[in-house]
């Protein structure tokens, strides 16, 4: 204990004496960690595709899950239940998933384009506003839509009255219902499924994850492959998924990189700070100190450095975050400690490893010498 | 007592093997004061590293103490230079990050001491060298001399038998170098075995016995 104290003395003093090289080293290191969360999103992100595209039916309930932000647990469960049992009817619904990315305070909910009769065929209450009449089924009159009562529109004060913007369209929300069987969180008269579905106009419900922001101003998302009825679906979706497997395939190939050349970068930093070291440990080397609190001494040295600028990275990541969303919507937050603390384990090891098998065995005398000369 | 017997050194690998030491046998009584001589490259340097567990002979036997150098680990010889040898080097060699006294208690600090103990003697070992009152002073702010001195206390910190100096003068004054001479006549008539490559022979005459070396072996020797 004493001599641990001695040795974190020791590699703390160190540091300070050091202070240029320690300071530049503290922020290499700190934005050194950034770039691996970041990858590590990446990848995050690209396993979630490929469990969506494994699970085709069970997409809407997984994209919801992932997309509620941890604070609104309560929401997202009443939200999960709500999914779960709209997909329990799925069965002759086509269906198309698209990828959505939470940003900043967006929500996730499903939207379907309804017929006539979808009102009739699921038993459903009205709670606030009117159900859609045949004029909203024109073409030619003014969009509209109901919200369902336990989506986050509802809850989060979007009124009657209100509108919402669905891909560039306003609708006005007409009526709130309370469907323990409803398909969407959003309904839209089956009409202008094609303008909120971009597929084929004969589809009667479809779905569709949406995210849209606090103020109720709903951002919708959808490619031009998606698909409609089932049969039909089904081999679309299979040229989709195909799509989405070839960007992961680009996707993995750019995480992988990102994290390769930070972990070369941070192992050269480590390496030329146990090479400006070397000197300092031939002294102790000389005076007879043990390999195990060398060792220690050095990890400490390393520790002391690396500790507070990984808590740095982490306190600035969600900054970083906003700024690289700004260049590339799809990251997402929640993988970074895991990939931080990886990546410190990681370089923490080589370095170490680095210094156990390869620095001692150079003797002291020699290094002391090549000081001196 | 040290005794060495057809010590070689090589450095390098095939054609670029250099024989820094080419048989040399010594035999050191504990307590004598022996200084080495000889011109730069001669293998002094590597002669005292072997002598204090810093570095390996490639042939050759080494016994400190009846001790087998040789046949010690990496850990054990560390141990050995822990315990046994206090070593001072032309280029001091100080912690820079380091007071004096922080710099004197470092090999006790590792040797498991603790700080208040680190302290007194530090103390101690400061004020046996002359420099009571440059306790808490960092070796930037050290004349040569000065910083020479506290290698010399730090060297006695684990109360070694054998003081081992490379040029401890080399890159210091006359005068200073007087001075550090004459503490280490000192602290060999209080019972410590110095060995000392000098370059000085003025100074080399001081010592009860003086080696002379040339192109890796011993070629004279005055008692
Ligand atoms: N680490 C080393 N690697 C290769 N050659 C070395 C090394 N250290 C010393 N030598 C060589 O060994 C010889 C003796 O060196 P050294 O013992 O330092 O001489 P001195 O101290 O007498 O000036 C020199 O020729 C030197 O070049
Ligand atoms: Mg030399």
């Amino acid at each position: 204990m004493k001599k641990i104290l001695f040795l974190l003395q020791n590699a703390w003093k160190y540091i300070r004496y050091n202070k240029f090289s320690s300071i530049v080293l503290f922020c290499a290191i700190t934005v050194g960690f950034l770039f691996p969360m970041m990858a590590l999103n990446d990848v995050n992100n690209l396993l979630w595709d490929a469990r969506i595209s494994r699970y085709e039916d069970a997409a809407g309930i997984t994209i919801l899950k992932y997309l509620m932000p941890y604070k609104e647990e309560a929401q997202m469960e009443e939200a999960l239940k709500q999914a779960e049992k709209s997909f329990e009817t799925a069965g002759y619904v086509g269906m198309a998933q698209q990828l959505v990315y939470a940003k900043g305070e967006s929500y996730s909910g499903t939207v379907a384009a309804i017929s006539r009769d979808y009102l009739t065929v699921l038993p459903c209450e009205l709670v606030e506003g009117s159900f859609f009449s045949e004029a909203d089924y024109s073409e030619s009159g003014e969009r509209t839509c109901l919200l369902l009562y336990t989506t986050n529109l509802a809850k989060d004060g979007v009124k009657v009255g209100d509108s919402i913007e669905i891909l560039g369209n306003s609708y006005t929300v007409k009526g709130i219902i309370r469907a323990p069987r409803a398909f969407g969180g959003v309904m839209v008269p089956y009409t202008f499924a094609g303008e909120v579905l971009r597929g084929g106009e004969d589809v009667n419900i479809s779905y569709h994850i949406i995210t849209y922001g606090h103020k109720g101003v709903v951002s919708i998302h959808f490619p031009d492959q998606l698909t409609s009825e089932r049969e039909k679906g089904v081999k679309e979706d299979e040229e989709f998924f195909a799509s989405v497997w070839k960007l992961n395939r680009y996707r993995m190939l750019r995480a992988g990189i990102i994290i390769l050349f930070t972990m070369i970068n941070m192992l050269i930093l480590f390496l030329g700070m146990t090479v400006g070291e070397r000197y300092s440990m031939a002294v102790r080397m000389a005076l007879g100190i043990s390999r195990k609190s060398l060792f220690l001494e050095v990890l400490f040295r390393n520790l002391l450095l690396m500790l507070p600028a990984f808590l740095v990275s982490v306190l600035i990541y969600p900054f970083f975050c906003v700024f690289v969303k700004s260049i590339d919507s799809h990251l997402r937050g929640d993988t970074m400690l895991q990939a931080g603390l990886g990546g410190a384990v990681l370089i923490i090891l080589i370095t170490l490893a680095v210094l156990w098998f390869g620095f001692h065995k150079q003797g002291v005398a020699s290094m002391l010498k090549r000081r001196a000369e | 007592m040290i005794e060495m017997k057809e010590i070689v050194k090589h450095y390098g690998k095939g054609d670029n093997v250099t024989e820094a030491l080419k048989g040399i046998s010594l035999r050191i009584e504990n307590g004598e004061f022996t200084a080495i001589t000889g011109h730069s490259g001669c293998g002094k340097s590597t002669l005292l590293n072997i002598l204090g567990g810093m570095d390996r002979q490639t042939k050759g036997e080494y016994f400190c103490d009846g001790e087998d150098v040789s046949g010690m680990s990496e850990r054990e010889l560390a141990k050995f230079r822990n315990s046994h040898i206090g070593f001072v080097f032309q280029a001091f060699h100080l912690a820079g990050e380091l007071t004096a006294a922080e710099n004197v208690a470092l090999p006790l600090g590792y040797a498991g001491v603790g700080a208040k103990e680190r302290k007194e003697r530090a103390k101690v070992l400061l004020d046996r060298v002359g420099l009571a009152e440059k306790y808490k002073a960092y070796p930037a702010k050290l004349s040569g001399g000065e910083m020479q001195r506290v290698a010399i206390a730090r060297a006695l910190a684990n109360h070694p038998r054998i003081l081992l100096a490379d040029e401890p003068t080399g890159n210091l004054d006359h005068e200073n170098g007087e001075k550090i001479m004459a503490l280490l006549r000192e602290l060999n008539k209080e019972g410590m075995t110095v060995v000392m490559v000098t370059h000085d022979l003025e100074l080399a005459a001081m010592a009860d016995r003086c080696i002379h070396m040339a192109d890796g072996s011993i070629i004279a020797q005055k008692n």
